[in-house]
């Protein structure tokens, strides 16, 4: 396994030129299935690949990422880990990609995902079955899965994911890693395979950690960082009926280290139910995305020339179960009818306002609770029988149904099993209170 | 100088430690498994991480007693679920020596609900429960407290049965009306056994509302002055629900409770 790069000593204490040498010389074998498509590795002996380009100015010159084969990247296909769209080459990057590529960044591949982003292990049936660098025996999580194996294995040094429902926490968490959900405008649909067409769909990011994700942003977007903050200043909810209830051993274990470590440090740590919708996140979560996932994606593929017209014909004589599965949720013989629909926007709606009245009631900057509640060995990937999606999505739907900020970074149970801890911050807080307030959570639970 | 204070879980949930009066004394609650955990696995002398558990009242107010209310919806008679019994009996021994270190003086299991007592065995469940807790902590400044819908005459049975010196009776000076109970007999017989602090409220039989204090059924007023006449109480805790009567109403409880309180004098 190679070491995992963190971004901000990388860009702090290496050269443009070093970091392109160690970006373009490491010949990584993909024993993870990481990759869908990726640049080319360098001959032995050779730092730099014949006819690369040379590096751009920038300060990410030279840094390696991995785009999730969802989104948009001129020079790859676009496949979204389906077979039948081997051919959808964009015409741009994704906005985020090409300013990520301005900046010097290179990104070195396309990251593996379940087929058409329908699922939360990352078990591909064209591209492999992503293997988790961290903890082998442990689902890598999904469905950016190849992008937080990219970056927990040494492949990059950050991966841009979506995520609708966890797809960029729940891998992050299930690799040892640190992840953000962005709270932008709704992506271009013509830039990213959509599931949802109501904007629940966010690009998000992976890193080694919450300060290297800051770091990233702050570049991204222009702007200084703000400080870490001193304990005192935090205040952080903790809810027991979600926050603590009906969690896995180990995630409860996690969970209390978190609180006792954040109490230590002189952190404020108030306890305060949730409301009962809460529960109901990501029942509604997926009922939306089994309902909006045709029609949105159906638009996606008119705005493609050259491609199937029609979702239903990209899966014809497809035999994958995802493809089996898409059939029975999100085509019209299984998907959910208005009625049902209209419900859960109802409650997606009530859970936004039930959180903005919660922080109203807290007063404090970040609900803390675990990514996922359960924990899922490699061996229940297969028997789906085993892993409740419920279950997986319960924590994370919430953040996603407010349409509020997320993000959250991996801690190892004392039996060494990951724990993501999950950040979902106050509604009136911005991306840059929030990137140095999760930071420096992060930095007192994992010191 | 008698102690006023109030139930937390009488608050409503909105309802911040920090907009509490500071001289308000405070019963915390136990109230939901995911919190018994976090206190079972937080260390005895983590003062911070108690304070969470305790819902962060232990940082503002002074906690006079701690419930273990989660009890009520799970039961330690015969009914109840074997393997939670053991989780709860050694939550309960962990939670005492983390009141101890608190100096907080009481910690107290309601039988309510699910653990309600009901029939004889429900009684020989509870004794035992309570027998082999207060002999687990014996020797800590912590008193062992039931709160329970007995009569006068079988609260003084279970008393006798625990048998055990750190253990005491908790009065509510309206549940023994609910359960067709004279609190005046209870007072007349068990005042030995109860623990100096009281819950008060007040209401309107049959329904289970709540009143404000002197409004409804429950002699409040009579009731406290024979305790004062009684001399054992140091604390009242006022057991309203306030998500209903709001903190208005708690402040008029309040200012109820204290002209009570002035106007007695304790027997010598």
């Amino acid at each position: 396994m190679f070491e995992q790069k963190k971004l901000r000593q990388l860009l702090e204490h290496s050269t443009p030129m070093a970091r392109v040498s160690s970006c373009l010389s490491v010949d990584w074998e993909d024993r993870y299935c990481v990759f869908v498509n990726r640049l080319a590795a360098a001959p032995q002996g050779q730092t730099s690949r014949p006819n690369s380009s040379a590096p751009g100015s920038g300060p990410l010159a030279g840094v390696g990422f991995v785009v999730k084969d969802s989104i948009d990247v001129l020079g790859f296909a676009t496949t979204n880990g389906t077979a039948a769209l081997n051919n959808n080459y964009p015409t741009s990057d994704h906005q985020l990609v090409a300013r990520l590529r301005s900046m010097g960044g290179i990104c070195v591949g396309k990251a593996n995902l379940d087929e058409m982003s329908y699922g939360w292990a990352s078990d591909n049936a064209y591209y492999g079955q992503v293997i988790n660098p961290t903890f082998p025996e442990h689902s890598p999580g999904g469905s950016s899965g190849g992008c937080a194996a990219a970056v927990a294995g040494g492949a990059a040094c950050f991966a841009v994911g979506e995520d609708t429902v966890g797809s960029v926490r729940i891998p992050a968490a299930f690799c040892g890693l640190s992840a953000y959900r962005a709270l932008c405008a709704q992506p271009a649909s013509h830039e990213v395979c959509p599931l949802t067409s109501s904007g629940y769909d966010q690009l998000g990011l992976i890193a080694p950690s919450i300060d290297d994700i800051s770091k990233l942003e702050s570049l991204i977007h222009d702007y200084e960082e703000l400080p870490v903050l001193a304990p005192g200043e935090l205040s952080i909810a903790v809810a027991a009926n979600f926050s603590l209830s009906a969690l896995a051993p180990e995630v409860e274990a996690s969970m209390h280290d978190a609180i006792f470590k954040l109490a230590g440090a002189g952190a404020t740590l108030v306890m305060h139910e949730v409301p009962d919708s809460f529960g109901s996140a990501a029942c509604a979560l997926t009922t939306i995305v089994n309902y909006e996932f045709l029609p949105a994606f159906n638009s996606y593929l008119e705005s493609r020339a050259g491609e199937p017209a029609t979702l239903e014909r990209l899966l014809d004589h497809r035999h994958t179960l995802a493809a089996r599965r898409i059939r029975s949720l999100a085509l019209p013989t299984g998907r959910p009818v208005q009625a049902v629909y209209e419900r859960a926007r109802l409650t997606a709606n009530q859970i936004k306002q039930d959180v903005v009245d919660y922080f109203q009631q807290t007063q404090c900057q970040v609900l803390i609770h675990p990514t996922v509640a359960i924990n899922v060995a490699t061996s229940d990937i297969h028997s789906h029988a085993s892993t409740d999606p419920l279950a997986l999505a319960r924590h994370v739907s919430v953040a996603t149904c407010a349409r509020t900020i997320a993000m959250n970074f991996s801690m190892t149970s004392p039996k060494g099993l990951p724990v993501g801890i999950e950040m979902l911050c106050a509604p009136t807080i911005d991306s840059k209170q929030a990137l140095a307030i999760c930071r420096t959570i992060e930095t007192i639970v994992k010191d | 100088m008698t102690d006023l204070g109030c139930a937390t879980w009488s608050l409503p949930q909105s309802c911040q430690p920090a907009v509490l009066p500071q001289q308000l004394v405070l019963h915390a609650g136990v109230q939901t498994l995911a919190q018994l955990r976090l206190l079972r696995a937080c260390p005895v002398n983590n003062e911070q991480a108690l304070n969470v558990g305790l819902g962060g009242y232990s940082g503002s107010h002074k906690v006079s007693a701690i419930g273990l209310n989660l009890v009520e919806a799970f039961g330690l008679n015969e009914q109840g679920a074997r393997r939670f019994q053991t989780e709860f009996f050694e939550s309960a021994v962990h939670i005492v020596k983390q009141a101890a270190f608190l100096e907080v003086p009481a910690v107290y299991i309601p039988s309510f609900n699910k653990n309600e007592i009901v029939q004889a065995s429900d009684f020989a469940a509870t004794a035992t429960f309570f027998r082999r807790l207060c002999r687990a902590v014996r020797g800590l400044p912590v008193m062992i407290a039931s709160e329970n819908s007995l009569s006068a005459g079988h609260q003084s049975a279970l008393v006798h049965q625990v048998d055990e010196p750190n253990f005491r009776i908790l009065l509510d000076i309206f549940n023994p009306l609910r359960w067709g109970h004279s609190v005046e007999e209870i007072l007349c017989s068990v005042h030995p056994y109860l623990l100096d602090q009281v819950h008060v409220k007040d209401g309107i039989l049959p329904a289970y509302d709540n009143v404000p204090l002197g409004r409804g059924e429950g002699n409040v007023a009579g009731i406290i002055d024979t305790i004062e006449r009684l001399g054992f109480c140091n604390t009242y805790i006022l057991e309203n629900n306030y998500s209903l009567l709001s903190i208005a109403g708690l402040n008029a409880d309040i200012a109820f409770v204290r002209s009570r309180l002035s106007g007695v004098q304790r027997t010598p």
